[in-house]
């Protein structure tokens, strides 16, 4: 190869390469909007991208997969957590987690209630963006699908007991931070047998999605309990699980459900009370 | 033209700033043994 | 120093010295955060000390880079520069851009757009450096009516650098469209013109140092840009990965990104053969070691590193864990540190009295501690990125208890990257410690034996 035709490859494969990707970039615009269902993107959703980019959220945290990979993954965040979860993190994020325990703690940011709001929607229009099924397995935040996987806060810091992975609570605290404080703690632990995690079932079904389709349940010729609404429906699967039974041969057998009664004589019917809002806020 | 006047500053400016690496130095191997207790897996 | 403009370059050396000495300041503090509690945490957060480190990354290269065309083109162009007043209202204006968006990053004002994080004002004092630049360069060359191919490689670089900016100027409505066009300017920057711009500094260096034949560098160098630009155009798909654009960009990302190698293998047996053939023993050793170190420390870090997670059955696992922050450091450290280092290192006997030509042994030290700090701090960042992979991705623990799982190889990171700033303090204290050549009594008493008759 001489010179000449060195440049001559140089030039033709860079006019070739650069004309195949104005093409496919032409193309691409066509489907943008099918792709991100453009006809969502509301100005609350635009305030609430405002909001990401105002408070510099990208560089710790990853949207798609992108930022910086200080802080969690929050692409699907909504389908993970509830919309007034979200809202009372975003207040103050030491009520849900304990710097010396976990480590690491996001700094309280000082958002309006509004920027809050618009924000969850931005991020719930980025939870539905068709992204070829990013990511294959639930992203979570804290806990895992495997119990006890959880513990290390624990651990590191000395107290040794597997379930006190979440940070400490009071009576100030926001109920739903004391409701995952009892998930965790209560005897037997719920996450030994149930994942928030959408798809993740262990030996129990997950609850995520739980408020969703109990909002569904209620009220329909399926449902075989004695529960009016959302919370109700959840109460009574936590004290008497065999009231209605979710279909599956691994989770009862004869009209009795697996999961272990007593939860009533157990917690204290304020915990009962704080489980319950916790766990409704899995939409 | 301007070198005399410039070099000085830039110099004295290039030793803040291998104060600033030196200190960084310092404070990210002061963290590291003050959480080195409380690191596990 | 042949020409009295080129002196233009010390100075823009000597603040890209001082930025990167600051660069690593705010990298060191964003480790430190890895560890446990933060006792900054309301003074310099996370995202703070990290949008800082990675804008003064990009600001002191360009410094870097614009000092070093101003250093090579009057040697390739045989000539004095059109303008050094221009080159000098560039330089200040420049710092000025840099430095203040600093500063206001301190203070939480920036668009938040990853690593275009730049406010609009800054932005476009970026284009008018960037304008002068080019405007200075393109008219000494024209001044002096010779016009080599390593210039022209260099300027078409410098030029589309310019021109891939103006994406990054726009506001998209669309969160995805505005990740779209914002890889038409970071990834087109560094894997497209940049490797040109850095392919043209090391033709350049080669030539000088190791005496290769001019006609044989330059038909490498056709090579080296042709394969850039077919594997680095369509490779900019590997940024659209589960972004919310069509499926057809995974294939094309897999295997264009895997093509990108291509170009790096080909670099480093240039640069080998280059040296192989050498026939002239150009006295500046330590910028040969830092020349030949650059081709082989991108093969390593941008090539086989990118290569590692490139393809989308395996970037579905790895995609935004800090397998990307291993691969980032090599790549950016080997192409564009390395580069930039060995244009300084080129030209520092030439820019600085007394200076020993052949480097001194603090210039070696320097070498061998930044090449064993960053070859560390990337085991690190992988070992910490694979073990984030099993955890979170594939065996599904949350985010926050992986991280904990994964904090002792942080303490790794932290005394590979305290060895990799002693190794650059040294360089900057070596770069320093010489006063520059005063134009007055500028007497080229050390003769620099040069490539010359190759020239």
């Amino acid at each position: 190869m001489n010179n000449r035709q060195a440049r001559m490859f140089a030039i033709a494969g860079t006019g070739l390469s650069v004309l195949i990707f104005l093409g496919l970039t032409l193309h691409s615009h066509s489907k943008f909007d099918e792709l991100t269902n453009a006809e969502n993107i509301t100005p609350q959703v635009t305030h609430g991208k405002d909001v990401w980019h105002k408070y510099n959220c990208i560089n710790c945290h990853t949207l798609f997969g992108e930022g910086a990979y200080y802080a969690p993954d929050l692409t699907k965040i909504t389908q993970h957590r509830g919309a007034a979860y979200l809202q009372a993190y975003m207040r103050d994020p030491s009520k849900f987690y304990d710097e010396n325990k976990h480590r690491r703690l996001m700094p309280k940011q000082n958002l309006s209630e509004e920027e809050i709001t618009d924000l969850i929607a931005f991020l719930d229009w980025v939870s539905k963006v068709d992204n070829q099924g990013w990511p294959p397995r639930p992203i979570l935040v804290t806990g895992g699908f495997i119990p006890g996987s959880d513990s290390v806060g624990a651990v590191a810091s000395g107290e040794g007991t597997a379930a006190a992975a979440i940070r400490p609570v009071t009576a100030a605290d926001d109920p739903r931070a004391q409701g995952e404080h009892v998930f965790r703690t209560a005897t037997p632990a719920c996450n030994a047998c149930h994942s928030t995690a959408p798809g993740a079932n262990m030996a129990g079904p997950t609850l995520a999605g739980i408020a969703t389709r109990a909002a569904e349940l209620v009220g329909s010729a399926l449902y075989k309990g004695n529960a009016t609404d959302v919370e109700g429906y959840i109460r009574e699967s936590i004290i008497a699980p065999s009231n209605h039974l979710v279909a599956g041969d691994m989770y009862s057998a004869n009209g009795a459900s697996f999961m272990p009664i007593g939860y009533e004589e157990t917690l204290t019917a304020e915990q009962l009370d704080n489980l319950v809002a916790y766990l409704a806020t899995f939409k | 033209m301007q070198h005399k006047t410039f070099y000085g500053p830039i110099k004295i400016l290039s030793f803040v700033v291998l104060l600033g690496m030196a200190a960084a130095i310092f404070y990210a191997f002061s963290i590291s043994v003050l959480y080195w207790g409380g690191i596990g897996v | 120093m042949q020409y009295k403009s080129q002196s233009v370059a010390y100075w823009y050396f000597a603040v890209a010295m001082t930025l990167f000495g600051l660069q690593l300041v705010f990298g060191l503090l964003s480790a430190a955060k890895y560890l446990g509690p933060d006792p900054l945490l309301y003074i310099l957060p996370f995202d703070v000390t990290k949008v800082i480190h990675t804008n003064l990354l990009i600001v002191w290269v360009l410094t870097g880079f614009m000092g070093a065309t101003y250093w090579m083109v009057p040697d390739e162009s045989r000539t004095e520069l059109h303008s050094t007043k221009l080159a000098y209202v560039q330089l200040v204006l420049w710092t000025l851009m840099g430095v203040t968006a600093v500063i206001g990053y301190l203070f939480r004002y920036g668009t938040g757009n990853k690593l275009l994080e730049q406010p609009l004002p800054h932005k476009i004092v970026i284009v008018i450096c960037m304008l002068i630049f080019l405007y200075n360069i393109s008219m000494t060359i024209k001044k002096s009516g010779r016009f080599t191919t390593t210039e022209g490689v260099l300027l078409l670089g410098l030029f589309s650098s310019a021109v891939l900016f103006l994406p990054a100027l726009l506001h998209y409505e669309n969160y995805t469209v505005s990740i779209f066009y914002r890889w038409w300017t970071i990834h087109l920057w560094v894997e497209g013109v940049w490797m040109m711009i850095m392919a043209a500094f090391m033709a350049y260096l080669l030539i000088r140092l190791s005496g290769a034949d001019r006609e044989v560098m330059e038909k490498w160098l056709y090579v080296i840009v042709g394969l850039v630009f077919i594997a680095g155009i369509l490779g900019t798909a590997h940024h659209y990965y589960w972004v919310g654009v069509p499926s057809y960009w995974l294939p094309i990302g897999g295997f264009f990104s895997a093509l990108e190698p291509a170009a790096l293998v080909a670099m480093s047996i240039y640069a080998y053969g280059a040296i192989r053939r050498a026939g002239l023993g150009h006295p500046n050793k330590l910028a040969l070691h830092w020349t030949i170190g650059s081709a082989l420390f991108t093969l390593f870090g941008a090539g086989l590193l990118g290569l590692a997670h490139t393809w989308p059955s395996v970037n579905k696992w790895t995609h935004g864990t800090l397998i990307t922050a291993m691969h980032g450091h090599a790549a950016f450290y080997g192409a564009y540190v390395m580069i930039v280092l060995a244009m300084i290192t080129y030209a520092a006997p030439s820019l600085t009295r007394n200076r020993p030509e052949s480097g001194s042994s603090l210039g070696y030290w320097a070498f061998w501690m930044q090449i064993t700090g960053m070859f560390g701090m990337t085991l690190s960042f992988a070992t910490a990125g694979i073990g984030q992979v099993y955890l979170e991705r594939i065996m599904g623990m949350g985010y926050l208890d992986a991280q904990l799982k994964i904090q002792v190889h942080f303490l790794m990171l932290i005394a590979t990257a305290s060895i990799f700033t002693i190794g650059v303090a040294l360089f900057i204290y070596d770069f320093f410690r010489y006063a520059p050549r005063f134009i007055s009594d500028d007497e080229p008493q050390l003769n620099v034996v040069d490539a010359r008759s190759n020239a």
